[in-house]
């Protein structure tokens, strides 16, 4: 009794539902690479260094002495 | 310790060379895995969800998924197995994020001009009933009753065991017959 039950659900539904057809028509691996690109986390330089270089850059204009400690230091 | 070495045996060095290479990161051993199983991801999702585009874009969602965790990938076990299990996390989540009445129009279309009035009402109520279902017993359903996959497949892909499967589709079934009858259909 239960399996004709199913029988008829599973013919219901057949009919009911488009068919799909399970097969890939295209290869998405282009589409992959650019999901990776877009989502991976950017190679950028952080803030914090930026400002770092401005601080240098800065002292070393109004303090042109800070350039030989600079160059000592590296 | 047993079933570990089945594993194993199950693959070549050179398989299991390109699984551990995936695991470290290595984008060429993720390619050759994404090329290997890109067709049978898409193709049980495309079961579930039954929508050809939407599943183009979930079989990307399922390998990004699948790239993020790569850290966690054991590479001793069945990256086919893995990746089927995430698949059908993503084609459920869909199915979630879908409305119910937002696939009738197109599943309309397939039975205009072809059937009696009558049975168009009843495709169309079955449909409708269908979409109604609770997102996990309606992929069950469709898996079980539609694509007539074994329930030993669907448990392993789902992550359930073989009982709630079937449960699922009993229940499935169960509610069905209720809205159908609702609808004035008897099946």
């Amino acid at each position: 009794m239960k399996e004709t039950n199913d029988a008829r659900f599973k013919s219901l539904l057949k009919q009911a539902l488009r068919p799909i057809s399970p097969e890939l028509q295209r290869d998405l691996w282009p589409q992959m690479l650019r999901r990776i690109d877009e989502r991976s986390p950017a190679k950028t330089v952080p803030w914090f260094d930026w400002a770092l270089l401005a601080i240098v850059v800065i002292s070393n204009l109004v303090f042109p002495h800070s350039i030989l400690l600079l160059l000592y230091q590296l | 310790m047993a079933a570990q070495t089945e594993v194993r045996t199950q693959f070549s060095t050179a398989e299991i060379e390109t699984l551990k290479q995936f695991a470290a990161g290595d984008l060429t051993a993720f390619e050759t895995l994404f090329r290997q199983h890109q067709a049978q991801v898409y193709g049980w999702i495309v079961r579930v969800v039954r929508d050809t585009g939407a599943a183009e874009d979930l079989t990307i969602e399922t390998f990004w998924r699948i790239y993020r965790a790569r850290k966690r990938f054991d590479p001793k076990r069945s990256f086919g197995a893995w990746a089927r299990r995430i698949a059908s996390n993503v084609a459920i989540d869909h199915l979630k994020s879908v409305r119910p009445e937002a696939c009738l129009s197109a599943e309309a279309v397939h039975a205009v001009e072809v059937d009696s009035d009558l049975q168009q009402h009843i495709r169309r109520q079955t449909e409708r009933a269908f979409r109604q279902l609770p997102v996990k017993f309606r992929a069950v359903a469709t898996l079980a009753l539609v694509e007539e996959r074994p329930y030993e497949e669907i448990s392993k892909s789902l992550g359930i065991s073989v009982g709630a499967v079937k449960s699922r589709v009993f229940r499935a079934v169960r509610l069905l017959r209720k809205k159908l009858k609702q609808s004035g259909v008897e099946p």
